[in-house]
């Protein structure tokens, strides 16, 4: 027995940590004892170094395209080339900031129209690679953030928060394939189900065949699951199709907010000023 | 030891830069290539266990479902070091042919995950870009990898031959 275990042993290691794993997998990891508290340590552990490497970039990003385009005059222009090259640098952090401000006011009267408790936070990090869609955030439970809140910007809905540390949160993505959010079409309030499809779109479920529902309408968040006020702008449908069991459509929505490009977001309790 | 301390660290350092400089790009999946590179050089227990926690750290900085990755890599190291017992993979056509057809296996397995717990999700506009990039930056950064003696580590008779 014991030459078998040795001889094997490597076989029989990584059978035992497949079937954990898988257990995790398919049991969404809730069961597993003490791996949450992992998880956040992990995620706390790792927080600084993303924000140092996205201050990095930045700072390098900024500074490259200052000086790209003057690289030809370098011969001719030695003392301006110098004086140019630090105006160049004090515009870029100059309109860097202009940029924020007009970020953060657009933000700052979404919040107010909405009437929200709601916290602004940066984005830390993307994961937007295989069919997982999150981003990192630099708020956490310390600033009152937990698990289910809705994170939303001025063009729409963004997603909600999964997991928090003390410093930083994770949200997913309302592209994400966990996603759910239930909806209404603007137009004629048929209610559906929009999911993510782990691309950059969203599937809108359960419209029959006969509803009404075409390519344009707008989707909006119905408001009956808790996580997102009613009215929020979800996206607009792109593609409609019968599906293949003849009773339900095929819809394709395209999210209103450029999930690509956010900096920054809100997070919290929302009430429309309407209600 | 320093060998998967090294390799870890490779690891973190990538999965770093890929969520917060090049989240949208598609980029050879180093870890992958790391967990081929170790398997077929002399699997040994450590490197199952690195394996493990390179795929658990995937998963939890992704936000992913949790265990996917780890699964996929322990997989990926096992079979590649039953399969290196018989072939070797000592040529630069069959590193990238290793590399890929261990992309495709993760993929795949990625895939059955997320469809057993009930998303849906579409294979091919995933999946093929990474496999192409990963393997054709494997030969690459496997001879990084080889260029340094003790990254080579593991002892060919540890954990048996089938």
């Amino acid at each position: 027995m014991n030459s078998f275990v040795r001889r094997y042993q490597i076989i029989l290691l990584s059978i035992i940590f497949c079937l954990f794993s898988l257990n995790m997998a398919l049991s969404e990891k809730k069961t597993v004892g003490g791996a949450v508290f992992i998880e956040k340590t992990i995620s706390k552990i790792f927080s600084p170094f993303q924000m140092a490497f996205l201050g990095i970039y930045n700072i390098t990003s900024g500074t490259w395209e200052g000086y790209v385009a003057l690289v030809g005059l370098r011969d001719d222009f030695t003392l301006q080339q110098k004086r140019v090259l630090a105006l160049v640098e004090e515009n870029n952090r100059l309109k860097e900031v202009d940029h924020e401000n007009q970020r953060l006011r657009e933000i700052l009267s979404f919040k107010e129209e909405l009437s929200s408790n709601a916290v602004g936070a940066k984005i830390l990090a993307f994961n937007l690679s295989g069919w997982t869609k999150t981003i990192k955030l630099n708020k956490g439970a310390t600033d009152g953030i937990v698990e289910d809140m809705p994170v939303i910007s001025p063009t729409g809905v963004i997603g909600r928060i999964i997991s928090t540390t003390s410093g930083s949160s994770t949200a997913l993505l309302i592209t994400d394939p966990r996603s759910n959010i239930d909806v209404i079409v603007q137009r004629t309030r048929v209610r559906g189900v929009a999911e993510g499809n782990g691309q950059n779109a969203l599937t809108l479920k359960y419209i029959r065949d006969l509803d009404d529902v075409k390519k344009g309408d707008k989707i909006i968040t119905a408001g009956f699951a808790g996580i997102f006020p009613s009215g929020l702008v979800v996206g607009e449908i792109t593609r409609t199709e019968k599906s293949g069991d003849n009773f339900f459509k095929r819809i394709e929505i395209k999210p209103n907010a450029a999930l690509k490009k956010l900096e920054e977001v809100l997070i919290g309790p929302v009430t429309n000023k309407e209600e | 030891m320093k060998d998967s301390l090294i390799f870890l660290i490779i690891s973190i350092v990538y999965l770093t830069f890929k969520s917060t400089i090049l989240p949208t790009v598609p980029t050879p999946d180093i870890p992958l290539i790391i967990v081929f590179f170790m398997a077929y050089n002399g699997a040994s227990i450590k490197g199952v266990i690195l394996s493990f926690i390179i795929g658990y750290l995937d998963d939890v900085l992704n936000g992913s479902i949790i265990g996917t990755t780890s699964f996929t890599l322990v997989f990926i190291y096992a079979a590649t070091h039953v399969l290196s017992q018989r072939m070797h993979f000592s040529n630069v056509s069959t590193k990238v042919f290793g590399c890929a057809v261990a992309a495709l296996i993760k993929a795949v397995l990625s895939f059955i995950i997320w469809r057993s717990v009930s998303h849906e999700v579409s294979f091919f506009t995933q999946v093929l870009p990474t496999v192409f990039i990963t393997a054709l930056f494997a030969p690459f950064i496997i001879s990084i990898f080889e260029r340094y003696p003790s990254l080579r580590g593991g002892d060919k008779s540890e954990g048996g031959i089938l």
